[in-house]
């Protein structure tokens, strides 16, 4: 049965139930319910809480545990997480999984606490030194942050990389009816983990492996794309939103249809791999596509051009609502796209 | 009778066994290892087989048997 | 009087520090301990960033690479995972005292069951011998050209001696390698803090005076003697904190 949970309390215990095993992370508005309910939560199920003393000790502390094998996670907001940037990079460099929360304040710097989606080109092109991308996952209710947590120890180990969980301020503040899997564990032995005893731990500094990096990237973006589609088939304006704005960009496309406009949404749930494959699935006479994201300057229209220009021959123009700090409501998207259609708005790309 | 070691090619010309060994016993032996190092070399009849040379070489060029 | 004295197995590869570097003393040092604990297989180190990443190639055991000055807080994450291993930082003093300084004292703070070696050359070394936290006072260095200014820089750190004002440390020690003596002794510091972690007793940290001959540009006696006379009076040996029941 669905219980009201809050966002933040939601991903703590979403993380326990896959087998977090660790923690360690440090306050930050808007995420410290996630550690606040892990300092309870944890002991009580003999597991591992450490409130670290900066935000870069508590990256080095998962990157230690689960390069032993040890399911470990942090999670920051703003400037904690631009502090963990060198050991995201780290992590990558090495191939050790580890989860990763970012619950998204508007920034830059110290920033504001309101919910935004400006940290999405750090997030999805990585923030640390080097040639690396992090899985990200960016989901659009408390519900799917749940079942995307439940999945993410899995899928960093299989690729032995860090995922992320992409939210933002108001989805870890706000509440819906939530449902929990059950617990599970992984009690195997990875086979490369630190043990003590020196065994081949598959370093990627590897002379016979130059291409590592790039074979590992490219096959997990042929795999491991995650969007959901609305009303695409036909569609002639398509918005591309994730996380909170793709609901108000849905509703969107409902009233845009009840007026007669072709709309349609796709909503990236990987923002990295950033999901191409979903505009495989506009075959109508697309016209436009709307970039619609809580950012100022725009960063998630970046990957809507590099899609349009990537999936379709002709030159579509690409649109960008950018709602700051804020996340866009229902009418202002509607009257952006009909000024779109109107010829009213200049296109970014 | 206690025998002493030498791995010279871990030897780097440091010289700190030879100002260490209390009886003057290691000096260059102006030959050089595969590093290019002039490596050191022992006089086994001053040689007590005391150690000192073991713990301040920081290469682990010493050895000492029965 | 002859002794017996193999190469413990963990030092059994040809290490790449400095000639006379003080590295190489301890890292054996280190390895008769494991060696005689019977933890060859049962221990991990953590590397910081300086010299001491030229154990990844050196170093015959297991070891992780961690970002700069963040030892403690990776070794802790080691422990957490396995608490039945011995987990090691090993670290130089920029690392672990300049750009780790909040991460190494704050592993000791919360009384971390990890055992911390920090190598105290006074300068950053594996960058050409920049100005470090524990340079003397006047030495001349690439970025103290003209003679440390302790009216700017502030006087040398002494990091165990604030650590072992901490209530619950287990166990803080000073040693030196500057003479075979010295490095008896500091076998026995290494010995008490690699016990410290393995009886639970909590974190211990053991600071190692070494030559770094090649920055100081002194020749390896040299070094070893400005050890003795200007370094071992400031930073005074022994151990700081004892560990309970000693």
């Amino acid at each position: 049965m669905k219980k009201m949970w809050k966002g933040n309390h939601a991903i703590a215990e979403a993380a326990l139930r896959a087998g977090c095993q660790f923690y360690a992370g440090y306050p930050i508005t808007p995420q410290t319910e996630v550690s606040e309910y892990l300092s309870a939560r944890m002991p009580e199920l003999g597991r591992k809480f450490l409130q670290a003393e900066n935000e870069m000790a508590a990256v080095y502390m998962i990157y230690g545990a689960y390069a032993c094998g040890m399911r470990s996670m942090t999670s920051s907001s703003g400037p904690g997480f631009s502090l963990k940037q060198e050991g995201i990079a780290y992590l990558c460099a090495n191939n050790y999984p580890s989860v990763l929360v970012n619950v998204q304040r508007w920034g830059p710097g110290l920033g504001t606490l309101d919910s935004a989606q400006t940290d999405y080109l750090r997030d999805t092109r990585g923030g640390g030194n080097g040639d690396y991308r992090v899985i990200v996952l960016a989901p659009n209710s408390i519900q799917e942050t749940v079942d995307l947590m439940y999945e993410v120890f899995d899928l960093a180990e299989k690729y032995r990389n860090p995922v992320e969980i992409l939210s933002e301020a108001a989805l870890g503040q706000m509440m819906e009816p939530v449902e929990f899997p059950e617990f599970k564990e992984r009690t195997e032995d990875l086979g490369w983990t630190f043990d003590g005893t020196n065994r081949p731990h598959g370093r990627i500094a590897n002379p016979d492996k130059p291409r590592m990096v790039k074979e590992k990237y490219e096959r997990i973006a042929a795999e491991e794309q995650r969007w959901e589609s609305y009303q695409v088939e036909d569609a002639e304006y398509i918005f591309v939103a994730f996380g909170l704005p793709s609901r108000t960009a849905r509703n969107a496309v409902d009233q845009l249809r009840a007026k007669g406009q072709k709309a349609g949404l796709i909503r990236p749930i990987t923002v990295w791999p950033f999901p191409y494959n979903a505009f495989k699935e506009a075959k109508g006479n697309v016209k436009a596509f709307i970039s619609v994201e809580s950012t100022d300057a725009g960063q998630l229209i970046e990957d809507v051009a590099l899609a349009a220009k990537k999936e379709f021959e002709t030159n579509i123009p690409v649109y960008g609502l950018f709602s700051g700090q804020k996340i866009p409501k229902t009418k202002e998207i509607t009257e952006f796209c009909e000024r779109v259609i109107a010829g009213q708005e200049k296109e970014v790309f | 009778m206690a025998t002493l070691c030498l791995n010279t090619e871990r030897c780097k010309s440091c010289g700190f066994c030879i100002f260490t060994c209390p009886v003057k016993a290691l000096k260059l032996s102006g030959n050089l290892n595969a590093d290019g190092y002039d490596y050191v070399e022992h006089d086994d009849g001053k040689c007590t087989k005391c150690g000192l040379c073991y713990t301040v070489c920081p290469d682990n060029v010493f050895e000492i048997s029965e | 009087m002859a002794v017996t004295k193999t190469t413990p197995t963990m030092v059994s590869i040809a290490n790449s520090f400095c000639p006379g570097c003080g590295h190489g003393i301890l890292n054996r040092l280190i390895a008769e301990v494991i060696q005689e604990k019977g933890f060859e297989n049962k221990t991990i180190l953590t590397l910081g960033v300086g010299c001491s990443c030229n154990m990844n190639s050196s170093w015959n055991g297991d070891k992780i690479q961690c970002a700069h000055g963040r030892g403690a807080s990776t070794a802790t994450g080691v422990k957490v995972a396995r608490k039945d291993l011995l987990s090691i930082a090993y670290q130089g003093d920029g690392d672990a005292y300049v750009i780790g300084l909040a991460e190494t004292l704050n592993a000791a703070y919360r009384n971390e069951p990890i055992t911390v070696f920090v190598v105290n050359n006074n300068n950053f070394a594996m960058t050409g011998g920049q100005m470090s936290w524990t340079t003397m006072p006047g030495q001349v260095t690439t970025s103290s050209v003209h003679g440390r200014n302790t009216d700017e820089t502030g006087l040398p750190i002494k990091v165990p001696e604030i650590v072992a004002e901490f209530p619950n440390v287990a166990y803080v020690a000073r040693g030196s390698v500057h003479s075979a003596k010295e490095i008896n002794r500091l076998k026995g510091y290494v010995r008490d803090a690699i016990e410290a972690q393995l009886s639970g007793e909590g974190y211990s940290l053991v600071e190692v005076l070494c030559p770094c001959p090649t920055n100081w540009g002194m020749s390896v006696k040299q070094s070893v003697d400005w050890i003795e006379k200007e370094v071992v009076p400031y930073y005074n040996l022994g151990a700081l904190k004892e560990r309970k029941g000693e």
